[in-house]
């Protein structure tokens, strides 16, 4: 599970102004907001840390189905 | 984009006129060949004139002969044409960046299909000519259409090269949803 809202909002940036900020696409940054990316780069992880002041495990967590 | 990419816009464009051109041309044999037989058909006394003067010899025969021969021939032209029509949207989908497709790999495959088929074909219009030969002197009888093992072997690059797009477009379908 991919928690980006929360922090999008604690930090007050828009998915939009994030994405350009990791040098991503919006339509690659909703894809990974909704659930729906099969994998994540590492360096796509650290860009979007670096930019939400945020460690991986506030970003990412595991939820059994 | 990098200095790469213009040889290889260069290497398209050049792939691009040269299908165009061989596609008017196979276009134009087969309209040419299937022509023919009706002119044949209707012009029987005129045929036997000419045969007779070229010194052929049983003008039945050789017509008959000469119609299977101009129907296969235009048959092998007419799937000649698709086979360069396909290339061209091969070379469409590169320039548009976006060649591995399971839509790609089978146009390979068809491609390889297709020139396995020339080989296979290579022999009855063999048989054909050599037939025909028994009529008309070879001197006034041209048909240059002969097995090669180069052919095959383009069919079989084809073929493997085929399993190699659809390889690549499993790979594309993986990687679409990596972020």
């Amino acid at each position: 599970m991919v928690k980006l809202d929360d922090l999008l909002h604690e930090r007050r940036m828009t998915l939009t102004e994030l994405a350009e900020r990791v040098g991503l696409t919006l339509a690659n940054l909703s894809i990974l907001k909704t659930g729906k990316a099969k994998a994540i780069r590492f360096s796509t992880l650290a860009a979007i840390c670096r930019e939400l002041e945020c460690q991986p495990g506030d970003l990412l967590s595991y939820q059994t189905d | 984009m990098t200095m790469t990419d213009k040889p290889n816009d260069l290497l398209l464009l050049a792939g691009k006129i040269m299908t165009v051109l061989l596609m008017g041309l196979t276009g134009l044999a087969t309209a040419v060949m299937l022509l023919l037989i009706p002119i044949i058909l209707f012009n029987q006394a005129e045929f036997a004139v000419a045969l007779t003067e070229a010194g052929g010899e049983d003008v039945g025969m050789v017509k008959a002969a000469a119609i299977v021969l101009l129907l296969i021939a235009s048959v092998v032209a007419a799937f000649a044409f698709h086979f360069f029509q396909v290339l061209g949207r091969l070379i469409n989908s590169v320039g548009a960046g976006d060649p591995f497709s399971l839509e790609n790999a089978n146009r390979l495959s068809r491609m390889g299909w297709i020139a396995l088929g020339f080989q296979i074909a290579s022999f009855p219009i063999a048989a054909l000519v050599v037939f025909l030969g028994e009529y008309v002197p070879s001197e006034n009888l041209t048909v240059d259409f002969d097995f090669s093992l180069t052919g095959l072997l383009l069919a079989i690059v084809l073929f493997i090269l085929a399993r190699v797009f659809k390889h690549g477009a499993a790979m594309r379908e993986d990687l679409e949803g990596t972020v």
